[in-house]
């Protein structure tokens, strides 16, 4: 298994993350344009903001996404809401975005198995630097793809 | 003339009318029944329609998406006569949208009553020609945000009349100034004012904004 | 065009509540409960309890309970919520949220849901028929004081000597000997839900419960003049700077 327990992300990889439709960026005709600064907040039960490692999975760029958005729909007790999206972070990116505001965070490779084994976390993330979280929302987690974008396993049309 | 006292901006609400406990035996069944129908006036009229409900925590999920609905809508009539039609229909539409029970965040709080009302000021007050884009934070504090090209400003509603908000403005070096504060809603236009905020309130700033990628 | 004197009307609430001199069988009110589905697509129960602490006779024992009132109904809304009637057991409540489209539109949605009532329920004798208006009139502040006089003409009238108030709550309680009705007034400074204004509320509550037209034409005329009444006393009770303010 790539990774391992506890063990830092590279720093040239990616971390994608779910974001429900009430923490999307939007216009006031509903036009997606973000992603909110309390997209990346710590709830209070939480230690770690939740993400998973893109480049966990082999293939291309679509296929290691596609495959990340996957183990997070597996992770869920329900389907996620077609409205939904996911941003994409690099890892670099996140740790000096994080020092910029004063922080130090780890990007850790926390596997949840067998059905995430790509889940990561970012620690030590401060609970409510809000200048901090809308760097994070604006310069860090700067790609989004939506979840309707992305096809269910079912659809998926089988491998020749 | 007499005339009103205004209560400072952070003093609580004029006490209550009622009687203290100790002189309740001294006062006639009239002077009870008249401070009874003054409290009854604060903080906001009951009428014979509305009426608050406890929250129970048993309630299922789409009951009380609904009741946090009802109730911010509720309070919006309350101040009806200051929105245009228009705006308010556009807001109920966006908070519908945020309640929608098949894009729910589970572990998510519905729109605080507070919160809303937080937000309801600070729009009666601020008056952007600009409607914000609306969010939700997962303990039920209404988001305002508005984006011009890179440049944003967002806006958590806090309960009792407080808020948060954050902005980020980029230059010519591609670098943000980023400020944050955090005040009374009566405090937010003098908070935002050095940041010149018609930039996200006027229609002029929309015109400059990228389409949504 | 409904009629409508104001741009910005500070009518919060309309209310028309007719009350019936018997209780109407709950399978009678979940039948129009059921009818009103398709107007107010929104249902919630709705309870009245009334419970009274009964004092013990001796400091041993505890307090008693009795309830003196139980009753269950059903509570219906727009989408948007201003527009609402609760079905009691004896009581049709039914109710405008701001904004208050004018008195033509409020009293033809009144007369369609009337007769939409009587359908599924059949006659019941009115024994109250009241309308109530709630207006909070709200006034920009301007200085350390907010010259309520200047906008009301109801209002406490307070010695010189005794200064300025933080609050004030009254209740006026009129004949109206034409209809053998009555009018009660309350009208209070209360908090604001605007910033930067003193709220005002002027809460008039207009019924009469005895010899009351049992007919739809004697019901609407009774209503139209409660209307006209209701319009005359709001107007003598505020100034021309409150009119200002409703026509910003």
């Amino acid at each position: 298994m790539k990774g391992g327990k506890g063990k830092n992300l590279p720093d040239e990889d990616h971390v994608i993350r779910y974001v429900p439709w009430s923490r999307l960026l939007k216009d006031e005709d509903q036009n997606v344009l973000g992603f909110l600064p309390q997209a990346f907040q710590l709830r209070p039960e939480e230690e770690y903001l939740s993400v998973n490692w893109i480049e966990y999975h082999d293939g291309d760029r679509a296929t290691q996404i596609r495959l990340s958005v996957w183990a997070i729909r597996d992770s869920f007790d329900k389907p996620l809401g077609q409205k939904s999206a996911f941003a994409i972070g690099n890892v670099a990116k996140i740790k000096t975005t994080s020092r910029t505001y004063g922080s130090r965070v780890r990007v850790v490779h926390e596997p949840i198995l067998p059905k995430n084994p790509g889940h990561s976390a970012i620690r030590q993330l401060p609970r409510d630097d809000l200048n901090l979280l809308d760097a994070l929302a604006a310069d860090a987690f700067t790609d989004r793809v939506s979840n309707s974008d992305i096809p269910s396993k079912l659809t998926e049309p089988p491998r020749g | 003339m007499t005339g009103l006292i205004v209560q400072p901006r952070r003093a609580s609400i004029a006490p209550p009318a009622r009687i203290a406990r100790e002189l309740e035996p001294a006062f006639s069944p009239e002077a009870k029944q008249l401070t009874r129908l003054v409290d009854a006036l604060r903080p906001s009229t009951p009428a014979p329609t509305s009426f608050d409900r406890e929250r129970l925590p048993e309630k299922a999920l789409a009951e009380r998406l609904f009741d946090a609905l009802a109730g911010a809508k509720l309070l919006t009539a309350s101040v009806a006569m200051h929105l245009d039609r228009a705006r308010r229909d556009k807001l109920f539409h966006q908070l519908d949208s945020l309640h929608d029970l098949t894009e729910w965040e589970d572990g998510d709080e519905p729109l605080q009553r507070s919160s809303f009302g937080t937000f309801l000021k600070a729009m009666l007050t601020l008056n952007p020609h600009r409607q914000p884009g609306l969010g939700l934070s997962h303990d039920g504090h209404l988001i305002g945000a508005w984006a011009i090209d890179r440049d944003r400003l967002t806006i958590e509603f806090l309960p009792n009349d407080w808020v948060k908000w954050v902005l980020s403005r980029y230059k010519d070096d591609n670098e943000a100034r980023r400020f944050a504060g955090q005040t009374p809603v009566s405090e937010l236009v003098e908070g935002l004012a050095p940041h010149r905020p018609e930039h996200w309130f006027s229609h002029e700033g929309r015109q400059r904004q990228e389409p949504p990628r | 065009m409904a009629e409508q004197p104001y741009k910005r009307p500070p009518i919060t609430e309309a209310v028309i509540a007719l009350s019936f001199g018997e209780t109407i069988e709950s399978r009678d009110l979940d039948k129009v409960d059921g009818d009103f589905g398709k107007l107010y697509p929104h249902r919630q129960d709705a309870r009245n309890l009334n419970v009274e602490v009964l004092m013990p006779d001796r400091p041993d024992l505890g307090p008693g309970t009795a309830i003196r009132k139980d009753e269950f109904g059903h509570r219906r809304s727009s989408d948007d919520q201003t527009q609402i009637i609760i079905l009691w057991p004896t009581t049709f409540v039914f109710s405008q949220q701001a904004p208050y489209p004018g008195w033509d539109d409020f009293f033809a949605r009144f007369v369609r849901d009337w007769a939409l009532w009587k359908k599924a329920v059949g006659y019941r004798k009115i024994s109250r028929v009241g309308v109530r208006y709630i207006n909070r009139i709200d006034i920009p502040i301007t200085g350390d004081l907010t010259p309520y006089e200047e906008f009301l003409n109801l209002y406490p009238k307070i010695p010189n000597e005794l200064g300025p108030v933080f609050a004030y709550g009254i209740q006026t309680q009129l004949p109206w000997p034409e209809i053998e009705g009555r009018i009660t007034i309350n009208s209070a400074s209360i908090p604001s839900p605007l910033l930067n204004h003193a709220s005002f509320i002027f809460d008039q509550d207009i019924y009469k419960e005895s010899n009351i037209s049992q007919t739809d034409d004697g019901l609407y005329k009774l209503l139209n003049e409660i209307h006209v009444k209701k319009n005359a006393v709001f107007e003598a009770c505020i100034t021309d700077r409150a009119r200002e303010l409703f026509n910003i």
